[in-house]
């Protein structure tokens, strides 16, 4: 007795029936006629009853349902055929029973500020397939990734009531597989990692913590939402272990020392970290774990090492498609969990988390009722470092001089070379700062170099002058009032040396606009054509803590 | 010409068996209607456009040829 799929639609999907007989070499049975599926579900002989069909899958196109468009009628329209799915599903209690999702596109003539009743209909439609409890077929999904200009084709519907493209088909082919095996229970228990150019950019027994690429923000940040989707692997219970070819001591401080890294050493049940072949270490593994090798997934960036594995182990599953541009790596890894780790449902425990995630985000929304930018800005935490330029800190200080220049009072550019001579020198005092919030660590982003007059002339009594040279700021955290608390504190340790007059200027070009009434914001008053304010300097109220 | 041999390289992989310029619906074994809208589907894909109105007509790998409409 072969196997069969039974695949219910509204519309025409032989052709898709084809190509998920091609992709999974099983029989299916396909309903023919615009509302067969209402019938063959309900019908208590049609074939779809037979012991050979194990699988039922019904496919709804959106737009079809609604042939007069969506209007705010639509709980009348979607109310009968929700009727049906509840039954069948009743009727085919031992069968695994998949329902697409609809996926219908707002009415082109609707006002900017009207409701979307697609929208709407298609949540509702959503709401009760999860109620009742049924494994959804994603399609609304699958068209927002492709793009519904890729994922249907009109010509083929208006030729032969199919809607889907090639390219659309195809996707639905392979959904359904993996939808299928996902209910089955057929998903792998166990993420075996690589290290280097997988978890983190670069070799960290050659780059060292320093040099390996892992970031919160920008460069390095792909690695970080690679790891992000591992951890929510392991948060629902599958299995981490690490396969690497690196000395133990260099692989593991990534997870001791690295700021940025998400995954701890604690996520994993095995690390093998040494220089024996792969494929020995991950079948050691899987003893060791006392799992099949079916039920491995190996994830590497070098093609050799998946070869040896492939070659050696060959039920553990190796994806071959790792991206060569690390951009595309997290997209990488959300394929390899949807592909292998798909879950049913939300175990038990993992549904206490979820319960509890759902609490917060409730608290989240109900502050952003009432939320004022300061409320805002203090919810965010931020932690501000000010400190003295560090020589280790030059590069990053000449970098910042040479690139930034929205938020650059004077615009003054320096070397590397000038800012050493600067660090050393008596006269002048170079501040960086850096700044984290909840969210991420923006790290060093805002210089400030100040001149202060030459000493021995006046006597120690008398105040003394100094003189903004440079002061200027990432655009990235404009508007969270970093520049203020970044200003007290400079006055604050200028104060303390003896500084009771401080000068700005602002040198205006195409690009610092943003900053153009800066000093008069900051309390500082025109003289000639600079600023100036003198002490006790302007106490400014920010949501910064400062320290480091 | 390159088209060409790109265009009926296309049909013989939907009809899961190698075509020529003369082959037609006739001759070829499993090339029913539904076979007819997938070839159009892939060409779709790879650019090539077959009118909707044609598509009824088409009999033969030299129809498919002379109904194409290269996508600029």
């Amino acid at each position: 007795m072969t196997e069969r799929i039974a695949l219910l639609s509204n519309v025409t999907v032989e052709s898709l029936a084809l190509r998920v007989k091609k992709e999974l070499g099983k029989d299916v049975f396909v309903s023919s006629g615009f509302d067969a599926w209402r019938t063959e579900l309900l019908d208590p002989s049609s074939a779809i009853r037979g012991d050979e069909v194990k699988t039922i899958c019904v496919l709804l196109h959106g737009p079809a349902l609604f042939p007069d468009g969506v209007d705010f009628r639509f709980i009348d329209v979607l109310s009968g055929p929700l009727r049906i799915l509840s039954q069948a599903r009743a009727a085919h209690e031992e069968k695994i029973f998949v329902v697409s999702t609809l996926d219908l596109p707002a009415s082109a003539a609707r006002p900017l500020t009207g409701e979307n009743f697609s929208a709407r209909a298609a949540a509702l439609w959503r709401d009760e397939l999860q109620k009742m409890g049924v494994p959804v077929l994603d399609v609304a999904e699958l068209a927002a990734d492709a793009g519904r200009e890729r994922f249907y084709s009109s010509k083929m519907w208006y030729f032969g009531s199919l809607p889907f493209s090639q390219q659309g088909e195809t996707l639905l082919a392979r959904e359904i597989l993996r939808v299928e095996n996902a209910v089955r229970g057929g998903r792998r228990k166990c993420l075996v990692l690589d290290l280097d150019n997988t978890l983190w950019g670069g070799v960290i027994g050659e780059d060292g913590i320093e040099g390996i690429e892992l970031a919160s923000v920008g460069m390095g940040s792909q690695y970080r939402d690679a790891q992000r989707v591992a951890g929510e692997l392991a948060a629902q219970g599958i299995l981490l272990a690490i396969a690497s070819k690196n000395n133990l001591e260099d692989a593991l401080r990534p997870f001791r020392e690295h700021p940025h890294m998400l995954l701890r050493e604690s996520d994993f049940v095995k690390i093998r970290a040494d220089w024996n072949p792969k494929p020995d270490n991950i079948a050691a593994i899987a003893r060791e774990l006392n799992i099949g090798l079916d039920s491995l997934v190996f994830v590497d960036d070098n093609p050799l090492e998946r070869g040896a594995v492939r070659a050696a182990l060959p039920g553990v599953a190796v994806p071959e498609d790792f991206p060569s541009d690390s951009s595309a790596l997290p997209a990488f890894m959300g394929r390899v969990a949807r592909t292998y780790f798909t879950a049913l449902r939300v175990g038990d425990e993992d549904r206490g988390k979820t319960e509890m995630y759902q609490a917060e985000s409730r608290r989240e929304v109900e502050r952003g009722a009432h939320l004022s930018l300061d409320d805002y800005l203090a919810s965010l935490e931020m932690k501000l470092d000010l400190h003295r330029l560090r020589e280790d800190e030059i590069a990053r200080a000449a970098q910042l001089t040479q690139k930034t220049n929205q938020f650059n009072l004077t615009t003054q550019r320096y070397t590397e070379a000038d800012l050493a001579a600067m660090h050393g020198s008596p006269d002048l005092r170079v501040w960086m700062a850096a700044l984290r919030d909840r969210f991420g660590d923006y790290g060093r982003i805002c210089l400030v170099i100040v001149r202060l007059e030459p000493r021995g002339v006046l006597p120690p009594n008398v105040g003394h002058t100094a003189e903004v040279d440079t002061f200027l700021m990432s655009c990235r955290v404009m508007g969270r009032g970093v520049e203020d608390a970044v200003l007290s504190g400079i006055e604050e340790e200028l104060t303390a040396e003896g500084v009771t007059t401080l000068r700005g200027r602002y040198a205006e070009t195409t690009k610092n606009t943003p900053v153009r009434d800066f000093w008069r914001k900051m309390g500082y008053t025109p003289d000639g054509d600079s600023w100036v304010s003198h002490a006790p300097f302007m106490e400014r109220r920010t949501r910064i803590c400062r320290g480091s | 010409m390159q088209n060409d041999a790109r265009i009926i390289g296309i049909v013989s992989e939907v009809l899961g068996t190698s075509v020529s310029g003369d082959s037609s619906v006739d001759g070829v074994a499993g090339w029913d209607s539904l076979k007819t809208l997938q070839i159009v589907m892939a060409l779709d894909e790879a650019g090539y456009e077959v009118p909707i109105e044609k598509i009824a007509d088409i009999k033969s790998v030299r129809d498919i040829l002379s109904f194409v409409q290269e996508e600029v």
